[in-house]
């Protein structure tokens, strides 16, 4: 999936950076000082952890130990009046395949605050999705290397992160029920390098044949139409009792090359149809991520629970060839976290995917059973070494192979029914 | 009240003394929060009270607006016992969490960091002289230039 690097910063990000700067430039020197106009503030982190894996390579090469496994990011924010703020962030990721640390424009927005009640967000911004969404790509700020996979599946992430577009956002006070935090939000999510993006090489793995040991084809584009959504967080009168549920629907188109030996292939066996073009398109409808969650916290303790269904439609232009398909997923986790000390914090969680449709083929027999499902249990430590630097390590055991790409593991395609991970991240803050 | 006057063992006084001493602190000292917190502000500020719920909003960045429309300024300590028994006790939140807390926010976008300083007459010293800012001290540490909230 490496293909030619793209220039390195995006003509966009540079155009944000350049308005951004400006606009402090000019504060600065008083043409647009107000009362509100404040300093810039820079924070960052830099972000290295390893994988090793026994049974099967997740994420990244991981069966022979996996340095590729990491995360950097700078922010930029100041106020330029009382209520309008404005801020930008660039990140940059490896994994695997997917990353290549390129920087990419993570946010960039103005907010305008009106009231408690009513705010405005435009620009680039993250992504409202359960309660880790809007930070899963922050080591800081969780305890533990990898979020529950079921719900915060890092190869999803393009999907998943932020989009361009407008946010209506505020927090009410309900008497007796406690404070609501709601958002509403619409736009499109543009997903940088879209072929070489975690969507696409979820469709490589999907197109990749593993009897033929054939690519059949590859996204080269991904285009998303439209996303609407909405979140709302219920912090009830009960101390430390806070529900939330987010959910997010888009429309998307992508393109795509068929590969030419496949096309051979179907000619031998007098199977290519008349109407036969090695242009893919597939338009997927209805995607749906929806995530209800509760969580209740105490002083040292804190207990999660997250539910999570994933679904769309996928119509093919190449049908039946390459055929239509649908998903739909149920995902949760249940996670567990107390600190120790100041400097220690333990955490341990379960977490589940049920994939329907290939239930459906796993009893008729065409899939491997354990590829229809993947439990995973996860023990996690946390050390803080100084307030700025971390280490964590954490273990995994897994039963099911849901989420595991056969194109990561083309020398046993049937993959290992159990299988563990070993997971280790140092993060470094300022 | 009569002319019968109460006679004072010995060991009483001191106590009565200390007793009343700390009476006399508790009415003297408008709005000390339990532990011996306070919340100050600039003397320009209008409100005259402040309520628990209105003050955990303000710590995590979820009020944004005085009644007069001035913005919040939130000024925090970077550590200390003071910083500790003060979070705990408004913002529900352990020092560490706290610190996350506002990382969640930076790093969505969602925020930014507090002003933040090593003492309290810093602190004091910057809500004195900035429009909106909210901060805190220990009860027993001079007030100079702000005056105090009473926390309901």
């Amino acid at each position: 999936m490496k293909q030619t690097p793209r220039p390195m910063v995006p003509t966009a990000a540079l155009l944000h950076l350049a308005l951004f700067l400006a606009t402090g430039l000019l504060s600065s020197l008083g043409g647009l000082r107000s009362a509100g106009a404040e300093e810039v503030a820079i924070h960052g982190f830099l972000s290295q952890g390893y994988l090793k894996t026994q049974g099967n390579n997740y994420l990244a090469r991981t069966k022979s130990g996996s340095f590729e496994y990491a995360e950097a990011a700078v922010n930029f924010s100041t106020s330029v009046a009382d209520d309008l703020s404005v801020g930008l962030q660039f990140f940059t990721r490896e994994l695997g395949n997917l990353g290549n640390l390129e920087i990419e424009l993570d946010w960039a927005f103005g907010d305008y605050s009106y009231r408690d009640y009513l705010s405005f967000r435009v620009g680039r911004i993250k992504m409202p999705y359960g309660l880790y969404g809007e930070i899963q790509d922050f080591d800081v700020v969780r305890s533990t290397v990898l979020l529950p996979q079921s719900v915060y599946y890092l190869a999803l992430r393009d999907m998943l992160v932020s989009f361009n577009g407008v946010s209506i956002y505020g927090s009410l006070d309900v008497e007796s029920l406690g404070t609501l935090d709601y958002q509403l939000f619409g736009g499109a999510v543009m997903v940088p390098n879209a072929g070489e993006s975690s969507i696409a090489y979820y469709f490589a793995n999907e197109g990749y044949s593993a009897e033929a040991d054939l690519q059949i084809f590859e996204l080269t584009d991904l285009k998303n139409k439209y996303l609407i959504g909405a979140a709302l967080k219920w912090e009830t009168s009960l101390e430390g009792l806070v529900f939330n549920g987010t959910v997010s629907q888009y429309q998307a188109k992508a393109v795509g090359l068929v590969n030419p030996d496949f096309t051979r292939m179907l000619e031998a066996l007098n199977r290519k149809p008349e109407n036969w073009t090695e242009h893919l398109k597939f338009t997927l409808s209805d995607i749906v991520f929806a995530v209800a969650s509760a969580q209740y916290n105490l002083e040292n303790f804190t207990g999660t629970f997250e539910f999570a269904r994933y679904t769309f439609l996928n119509h093919s232009n190449l049908a039946p060839v390459i055929p239509h398909t649908t998903l739909d997923q149920i995902r949760w986790y249940l996670q567990l976290e107390y600190r120790l000390s100041d400097y220690v914090q333990a955490a341990t969680y379960y977490s589940s995917i049920d994939d329907r449709n290939d239930a459906r083929k796993a009893r008729a027999g065409t899939i491997p059973a354990h590829s229809a499902y993947m439990k995973d249990w996860a023990i996690s430590i946390r050390f803080d070494i100084t307030d700025s630097w971390l280490v964590k390590l954490e273990a995994h055991y897994f039963d099911g192979t849901a989420q595991v790409y056969t194109i990561e593991n083309k020398n046993h395609p049937d993959l290992e029914r159990f299988w563990t991970l070993l997971g280790a991240k140092t993060t470094v803050t300022f | 009240m009569g002319n019968t006057k109460k006679r004072i063992t010995p060991g009483t006084g001191p106590k009565r003394c200390l007793r009343g001493f700390v009476l006399l602190l508790l009415l003297w000292a408008p709005g000390v929060a339990l532990g011996g917190e306070q919340v100050v502000v600039t003397n320009a500020n209008p409100t005259q009270k402040l309520s628990r719920h209105r003050l955990k909003k303000i710590l995590l960045g979820k009020a944004k607006k005085w009644s007069d429309g001035n913005k919040i300024v939130l000024a925090v300590l970077t550590r200390g016992p003071t910083h500790d028994a003060f979070i705990k006790k408004f913002a529900r939140k352990t020092p560490k969490q706290f610190t996350n807390y506002w990382r969640k926010m930076v790093f969505s976008g969602k925020g930014k960091m507090p002003k933040s300083f090593a003492n309290e007459k810093k602190l004091m010293a910057f809500v004195a002289i900035t429009p909106g800012a909210i901060g805190y001290i220990d009860s027993a540490t001079p007030k100079r230039g702000v005056k105090i909230l009473p926390v309901k």
